[in-house]
């Protein structure tokens, strides 16, 4: 008897935990509305300095040459992001159980 | 006994949909050979009143650039907790990038759109290249981007 209520209770907290993270993470988004797309030029921000241009590896940052050089805003290094695959994606209600994304480059 | 038994019937039909309200999808983004540096590609999600929901994936490391995947930098601000965990290396001229990600079942024939802003740099601006509706569908259907994404398209 103890255990099936025990299963019981399990069952429910499950359920009800499980809907209520997809369901409330799915419908409450963010609500700006995108405008008309433009097409600018991406124009090098560093003054044509290749070592600062990500292309695809990890580099740091270099303090302090934004606001020197680009007046731009605050350059966050890879680095200070968690790599993607070892944390759970954010809670923004896309994602279904939270797994971590699989990625590939051919 | 009886009810005890439908209770655990009742409590186990209101989990099994929970579990299956999620669903394995895999996105391919190939890009053309446009002869440039690395692709920066924000693929984020819009409602059926073009409101943005969410990100699902940020190619690209480097925050400073992202102002350049202009409707993405709209609806986000460049905030980068959008893209917590969802961050990788920008992808190459010809390449192709394939992401599995599991997503909320919810997200497929409701009126949302997936959307792929495409930058470069040196070389022009393509927000929303792709916008492609998320249904069951249109899954496999390959979709041609304007200027960088060859094709894109959505498996489950």
């Amino acid at each position: 008897m103890k255990t099936t209520l025990a299963l019981l209770a399990a069952t429910t907290a499950f359920g009800a935990l499980f809907a209520f993270t997809t369901f409330d993470g799915a419908h409450a988004g963010h609500r700006a509305t995108l405008p008309d797309a433009t097409q600018e030029a991406w124009v090098s921000l560093v003054s044509g300095n290749d070592e600062d241009y990500d292309d695809g590896e990890d580099e740091d940052c270099e303090e302090g040459d934004d606001v020197e050089e680009d007046q731009d805003e605050a350059c966050i290094p890879t680095q200070s992001l968690p790599p993607a695959g070892t944390i759970a994606p954010p809670a923004n209600g896309l994602f279904g159980t939270g797994a971590p994304p699989k990625v590939q480059v051919n | 006994m009886k009810t005890l038994l439908a209770a655990l019937a009742l409590t186990t039909a209101l989990t099994l949909p929970g579990i299956a309200l999620a669903r394995q999808v895999t996105l391919t983004t190939t890009l053309n050979p446009y002869g440039g540096n690395g692709a920066y590609l924000a693929l984020y999600v819009t409602d059926a009143q073009g409101a943005y929901k969410g990100s699902l994936w940020m190619a690209g490391g480097k925050s400073r650039y992202y102002e350049h995947l202009s409707d993405w930098y709209r609806a986000t601000g460049g905030d980068t907790a959008e893209i917590n965990g969802i961050t990788g290396a920008s992808v190459g001229a010809g390449r192709e990038l394939s992401i599995t990600l599991d997503l909320a079942d919810a997200l497929f024939d409701a009126g949302y759109v997936l959307h792929i802003d495409a930058a470069v740099e040196d070389m022009r601006n393509s927000p929303s290249e792709i916008a492609v509706p998320l249904t069951t569908a249109g899954a496999g259907q390959p979709t041609a981007g304007r200027r960088y994404i060859a094709t894109f398209a959505y498996d489950m």
